[in-house]
């Protein structure tokens, strides 16, 4: 098919505008940001902070030996940042809506291939103001959810370095709390620190860092919005249990 | 409408129990990957000496093999306000995991602070910080303290890295060795020799506060163990009289000193109050008994004897009691040493060639950890995390000092100026 | 400095001694203690220096053959070569009564540090028990230890070893 003029314009417009684009944002990128991102969620927490991030108290280094106290963390005021800031398209959840949209096909899953196997669409138990043929939470979905969260952070999981002997006799179960983008609303809480307490002590802290930074690196998630909050449940509120090999 | 009810409230209890039997949350598995954490250490702000302070932290840390440390070189700087805040996302695309920032302050008095930060990158988030006051003499003490902090913080470990090392300095030929007592912070910094080389000198030890020594010197052409005060320099004989005595070591009070002494073909291990009075007996089996080393809590000695025909290892009551084998493996065990965590023993084994290994306090679990030609004298890190030791090569070369991580990993050497034999960690600097 | 002194009183002790006059031992130098009674509550290093004499000891090489025994790997027994050498020795040493010697044990350097000092000993007071059967006054003499820190070979193989694993009769005051 020829193109005609209007359309040539077009297209050299667009092609123009594509490269101006492209530019910009090359250059953006070699500007390093000074400050951290702003937050792409929707609550921001705020963590008790004890002391002001002011000079820490030093202590006597030369006999006779003191103990300083230690410095209550201050937590940051601003939300985990995630890396990245990259426009290039990338496949992201469906933009919230409040009441899901009406599915009337199966929507291609960018999961897995038989990952919305088993939802079923059986009507809502409520007596609530009804709601459109909407996927439930069922086991099954749960069962899903929590293997697709896993899948997608295993990659990062997988990278975490070896701690000490021992390590992997201690198991944390985490709770996260994630908004409809897929990140993190407050930083990961650990339920449970399960194992012999010696190497709990030793190395609780380190497992819950790998926590932190598994879930600082590979989100945001990618997970089905219709099943971010139902009345069964959904994977806004997110346990799972960790430890290392 | 009744069997509907029944119907629905069955499938509502299915559910509920479908629900319950699904109640283990998914685990994932982290992946426990050997690699070092690539740490960035800038040049501090607020005083001259912060590139030389951000150069020992950098250098600690690459000695405990857990890190990469990058910097300060080509790394860029940053203000004292931007310590406790740092740029992470900048620190996250130059590929680095953490980060140590911080700041040296004058104070009014002539000391210094050292305000140390450790940073998460990838997790973007503050893990630690303290502040150190030290003369600004002392600047190394404060940047070891930052440095044990990072260390600590990351692997889970207690700190080592602000310890010293005793050890014997040799020069000169195989035959015609001179050997001094010499002293070194563990990065090799503020070497100076404590003895001046005319008497040969071996095995020195610290006390449990690091305040003195226990060694050899042979004097008189007899070994004799002296009492040294590393502070000022003045030394005594620990036991009077002119026996042979040897292989000393200071009990975890630091009140008694444990010891061999031999005669008329027969060595034994001996007792005596660092404040003088009569030595007491603990061995008295024919045979050659010596390397005896204290439990830390105070309760047990372990030694070496070849009572039985070969040299092997032996624990007893710190009263001599119950003195009973616990080495069972093939070949000869040497030079025992307790660890300060009191959950192993280390020693120098003999199967041709010499190397160092550990076992389980309680028996069993021997693991070999070098592979010189003649490894011996093993000497444990304050955390029990790394073992000292002397590697002596084949020939006519002189002996290096190294250090091996206790849960495997490679040895480095030492920086000691010369060669150097008998190695002996100090506690952590107070 | 201190060899001259050394040399200088030694020659002063031998003068005297071919004075044929028998003078006693100055009374700075403690007598010669069995090894097991403590002869002093000193704990100053410098009471215990011991004054070795070079020229006997050449003279103890000279008529006795040597002044060096030798010993197996991670032995201590007295082979019949060391005996006859010994045997040398102990009749030097009852000709020369003014003096003592000290009898030292060496080790090579395939033992562990204080294992090789307390094997050391073994040689040095098989050593000295078998001049003592042979006549020697056992207060005349007096063992110790070097382990494996004086070897006079410096090679790693069996020949330096071999030199290294012996007890050497050093003439003392």
């Amino acid at each position: 098919m020829k193109l005609d003029r209007a359309e040539w314009t077009g297209t050299g417009a667009a092609l123009l505008f594509h490269v101006a684009l492209i530019g910009a944002l090359s250059m953006s990128l070699a500007h390093v940001n000074a400050t951290p991102e702003p937050p792409a969620m929707e609550v921001e927490f705020v963590e008790d902070i004890g002391l002001t991030a002011s000079a820490p108290q030093s202590i006597a280094v030369s006999p006779p030996p003191s103990q300083a106290p230690e410095i209550a963390e201050a937590e940051p005021v601003e939300p985990v940042p995630v890396a990245r800031p990259t426009p290039v398209p990338s496949v992201r959840p469906a933009p919230p809506k409040p009441p899901p949209p009406v599915k009337p096909a199966p929507r291609a899953s960018r999961i897995g291939d038989d990952f919305l196997k088993g939802i079923s669409e059986a009507p809502s138990k409520s007596n609530a103001p009804p709601r459109p043929a909407a996927a439930t939470f069922s086991a099954q979905a749960k069962q899903s959810i929590g293997n697709a969260i896993l899948r997608q952070v295993q990659p990062c999981a997988d990278r975490q370095p070896y701690i000490g002997e021992g390590a992997n006799q201690v198991r944390l179960t985490i709770n996260l709390k994630l908004a409809r983008s897929g990140r993190l609303i407050r930083p990961p809480t650990v339920l449970r620190t399960a194992g012999d307490p010696d190497l709990r002590a030793k190395y609780g802290d380190l497992l819950e860092d790998q926590v932190r930074r598994i879930f600082a690196e590979c989100t945001p998630l990618r997970l089905p919005a219709e099943l971010y909050d139902t009345p069964e449940g959904g994977w806004n509120d997110f346990t799972f249990t960790y430890r290392v090999n | 409408m009744r069997l509907i009810l029944t119907v629905l409230l069955t499938g509502l209890a299915g559910t509920a129990i479908a629900q319950e039997t699904q109640e283990a949350p998914p685990e994932l598995v982290g992946g426990s990957v050997k690699t070092n954490v690539a740490i960035a250490v800038p040049v501090m702000p607020g005083d001259m000496v912060g590139r030389q302070v951000s150069e020992v932290i950098a250098t600690d840390l690459r000695s405990t093999g857990l890190f990469t440390p990058i910097g300060p070189s080509g790394l860029p700087g940053y203000s004292v306000e931007e310590a406790s805040s740092p740029a992470y996302p900048s620190w996250r695309n130059a590929g680095v995991a953490a980060l140590v920032s911080g700041y040296i302050e004058s104070r009014p008095d002539g000391r210094l602070t050292l305000a140390c930060y450790l940073h998460d990158v990838t997790a973007g988030r503050e893990l630690a910080r303290q502040g150190f006051a030290v003369n600004a003499g002392d600047w190394r003490r404060a940047a070891h303290k930052c440095a044990d902090l990072v260390y600590s913080r990351l692997s889970g470990q207690q700190p080592y890295l602000d310890t010293r090392v005793v050890y014997v300095a040799e020069t000169g030929p195989k035959n015609d060795r001179q050997k001094r007592v010499a002293i070194m912070d563990s990065d090799g910094s503020n070497h100076r020799y404590l003895t001046i080389g005319r008497n040969t000198v071996v095995t020195p030890r610290f006390s449990p506060r690091g305040d003195k020594l226990v060694y050899v010197a042979y004097i008189g052409r007899r070994p004799r163990v002296l009492l040294f005060d590393v502070a000022t320099g003045s030394e005594r004989l620990l036991i009077p009289g002119n026996h042979i005595t040897f292989a000393p070591r200071f009990s975890p009070s630091g009140r008694d000193v444990v010891y061999s002494m031999a005669n008329a073909g027969n060595t034994d291990i001996y007792i005596v109050s660092v404040n003088g009075g009569e030595p007491r007996r603990l061995t008295s089996a024919p045979g050659a008994d010596t390397s005896p080393s204290f439990s830390p809590d105070g309760r047990q000695i372990v030694f070496e004897s070849d009572r039985s025909g070969t040299q092997q290892l032996y624990i007893m009551g710190a009263d001599g009691s119950q003195q009973r084998r616990v080495s069972f493996g093939g070949g000869r065990y040497a030079s025992p040493t307790w660890s300060p965590t009191g959950n192993l023993i280390a020693f120098t084994k003999i199967a041709g060639p010499f190397r160092i290994g550990v076992m389980n306090a309680s028996g069993g679990g021997e693991r070999i950890l070098t592979d010189g030609w003649q490894d011996e004298g093993p000497s444990w890190a304050p955390n029990g995390q790394f073992v000292m030791f002397h590697r002596t090569p084949q020939g006519a070369g002189a002996a290096r000092l190294y250090a091996v991580p206790v849960d495997g990993g490679a040895a480095r050497i030492m920086p000691t100026p010369v060669g150097g034999s008998d190695p002996s960690w100090s506690p952590l600097n107070n | 400095m201190n060899k001259t002194v050394l040399i200088g009183m030694t020659a002063i002790a031998l003068s005297l001694g071919a004075c044929a006059k028998r003078t006693p031992p100055p009374a700075a130098t403690t007598e010669p203690p069995p090894v097991t009674q403590p002869d002093t509550n000193s704990t100053d290093p410098n009471s215990l220096e011991v004054v070795e004499l070079p020229q006997l000891q050449a003279d103890l090489v000279a008529k006795a053959g040597s002044d060096t025994v030798y010993f197996g790997t991670d032995e201590f027994s007295l082979d019949e070569a060391t005996r006859a050498t010994l045997a040398a020795q102990a009749r030097w040493l009852i000709a020369n009564p003014n003096v003592r010697a000290s009898i030292e044990g060496h080790c090579d350097e395939r033992g562990t540090r204080e294992y090789n000092q307390a094997l050391g000993e073994r040689r040095a007071n098989a050593a000295r028990d078998f001049l003592v059967s042979q006549g020697v006054p056992a207060s005349r003499l007096l063992t110790t230890s070097w382990g494996k820190e004086r070897p006079v070979a410096q090679g790693s193989n069996e020949e330096a070893w071999a030199q290294n694993r012996r007890a050497v009769t050093v003439i003392i005051r």
